[in-house]
């Protein structure tokens, strides 16, 4: 396993917020508020505002996330390289464990 | 959710963090229903940030100045130790000043690496301190410890000089040297690694980009 996905999973509880964030980012910069929206029509669970903001500090700590300037209070963030990598790394190790899960369904 | 009611609720995170996400935290908050669930939401994340930010506070580097301190507060301690026209109650109460010195100088060094650091290093600092001072106490007493030196009759003299004139002086000043040595060690090791949890922590943030 590469260190990226290690580091995803060492964000603890905030480690399933982030990679919906980060999903979520993967279309383009979003501020706060079209990132809950976002969230909310992609995996039915609406963040709440502490969760998403958990998790935009703990990205942007690790450099995964980027704020944009804005004249606005809401900032927009966008996916950094780092970032765009370790959500790649992450679909790759859900597809695998998705596919293992399916075949063991299916033998069972 | 109202402004006013916002702004109260970002009071749950501390000031760096507030600093930079209060404005569009705030901005978020207001197109969000007031419900329980959000109150409690934000309190939970704001109790997570504190925690956090103790432990990732920015850790300034050990300095001359405090090395200078800490040998300052030692060479005093040695030289008030020898000084053979104090009372046993004035070195007692000296020893207290010193302690306090040295607990408050680890303190303020720890708190620069966070909060978290800071409790932890001072609680062990005050730990040290009361041990130390129990230990002369104790031993004025004559009871509950058994010092590494015989012959500790201080109170039956009457004053640490006329201890230092009797048989025991030679392993009285290396007890006191050691001592002195031992705590100033231990208070700025105790800082040092309170200030190095912090350091580490970000270089471990740096080198994962």
């Amino acid at each position: 396993m590469s260190k990226e996905k290690d580091e995803l999973n060492d964000l603890g509880r905030f480690s399933e917020p982030a990679l919906l964030i980060m999903i979520s980012l993967a279309d383009g910069p979003k501020h706060g508020y079209a990132m809950t929206e976002d969230i909310e029509q992609i995996s039915g669970q609406r963040l709440g505002p502490g969760t998403l903001y958990g998790g935009i500090t703990r990205l942007e700590a690790r450099g995964w996330i980027e704020p944009l300037p804005s004249d606005d209070r809401r900032r927009p963030y966008k996916l950094t390289t780092s970032g765009h990598k370790v959500l790649k790394h992450r679909l790759a190790a859900m597809k695998s464990m998705a596919k293992i899960a399916t075949t063991r369904l299916a033998d069972a | 959710m109202s402004s006013h009611l916002s702004h109260l609720l970002l009071f749950a995170y501390p000031p760096s963090w507030r600093r930079r996400y209060a404005l569009e935290l705030q901005a978020l908050l207001e197109t969000e229903p007031l419900t329980f669930a959000v109150v409690i939401n934000l309190i939970g994340s704001g109790a997570g940030e504190w925690l956090r930010a103790g432990w990732r506070a920015p850790a300034r580097p050990m300095n001359a100045k405090i090395l200078f301190g800490l040998t300052l507060e030692s060479a005093v301690f040695i030289w008030f130790s020898t000084m053979t026209s104090v009372s046993y109650e004035r070195w007692l109460a000296f020893n207290a000043v010193f302690g306090l010195l040295l607990t408050g100088t680890a303190f303020v060094r720890a708190v620069a690496a966070g909060w978290l650091n800071g409790f932890l290093t001072a609680s062990l600092a005050a730990w040290g301190f009361v041990v130390m001072l129990l230990s002369w106490i104790a031993a004025a007493s004559d009871q509950m410890v058994q010092l590494p030196f015989d012959h500790f009759d201080v109170l039956s003299r009457g004053s640490v000089s006329g201890y230092l004139a009797g048989s025991g002086y030679r392993e009285f000043a290396v007890a006191s040297l050691l001592l002195a040595g031992a705590m100033t060690v231990v208070l700025a090791l105790m800082a040092w690694a309170g200030a190095g949890v912090g350091r580490l922590a970000n270089n471990l943030q740096e080198v994962s980009r």
